[in-house]
């Protein structure tokens, strides 16, 4: 076997490595975002406004979520069960009706509603509308769809570190075949 | 016909050899096109199950919230694999 003087590869040719595999590694990463974007889009766009959320999330989280509703609540208050029935119709795509006493309520005589995860399922629906509408740049860490969001550094910093990773890594290999296999 | 594969093949060969000699380590190892076809299989997938194309009731708010989430960490996940791979 021979062997031929390797020459060091120009450190130019190292960045343009680390270069071309941070770009293909950033798109790789983000690609599952950036397809999601779409789907956010949709859930923003929801046919109700700001106002009719936040009345909507109110109404969700009376009774303690709706698990100690009064007894006069189903006798008297004709409107609060009309609305009741439109908001369950409109979140849940199903009716609710009054289930059985909840002795742990601290307002004595109280009913739960059920299904019980009526309010949970609506409050959900309702915050991940607020989520889509507040996503971008400028949201709060608590919005529901943080990680998707493609603008985080870390996407960025991980894409780079696999260039560095696969210059460092894939040099031995570039020796190994520039003196070993070189005609 | 012929001119254009020609020219096509002179386009290719000039391509590659630009390409050899501005990174030269990127083609050093076989893995890279498997990697290349698995990314492009992967984006096709991704599109598809991530496509939307109409407005949303908010009855599906719920179910599609959380559908997007899910989607989004099986495709990071994925990534991940294939970072490692």
């Amino acid at each position: 076997m021979i062997r031929w003087p390797v020459g060091e590869l120009a450190p130019h040719r190292h960045v343009v490595t680390v270069v071309a595999v941070a770009i293909g590694s950033y798109l790789w990463l983000i690609t599952p975002g950036l397809l999601a974007y779409p789907r956010i889009n949709a859930i923003a766009q929801v046919r109700l406004s700001d106002r009719e959320l936040k009345a909507d999330l109110a109404f969700v989280s009376q009774y303690s979520d709706w698990r100690c509703v009064p007894s006069d609540v189903w006798r008297t208050n004709a409107s609060e069960l009309k609305q009741l029935h439109d908001v369950s119709l409109r979140y849940y795509a199903a009716n609710v009706k009054r289930g059985p006493p909840n002795e742990s309520c601290i307002e004595g005589a109280a009913f739960i509603l059920e299904p019980e995860d009526f309010s949970r399922v609506c409050k959900e629906a309702i915050n991940d509308v607020i989520d889509a509408r507040s996503f971008g740049p400028k949201y709060a860490r608590g919005n529901g769809f943080y990680g998707i969001w493609i603008g985080h550094l870390w996407w960025l910093l991980a894409a780079l570190a696999t260039g560095i990773l696969t210059a460092i890594l894939s040099y031995p290999r570039y020796v190994w075949r520039r003196t070993f296999l070189q005609r | 016909m012929i001119k254009r594969n020609v020219s096509f093949l002179a386009f290719k060969r000039r391509f590659d050899r630009w390409l050899l000699v501005r990174a030269p380590m990127l083609w050093r190892t076989t893995l890279l096109p498997h990697l290349l076809v698995l990314l492009i299989l992967a984006v096709t997938a991704a599109t598809i199950s991530f496509i939307q194309t109409r407005t949303i009731d908010p009855t599906e708010v719920y179910a599609e919230a959380s559908n997007t989430y899910s989607s989004w960490l099986g495709w990071c996940a994925f990534s991940c694999c294939g970072f490692v791979q």
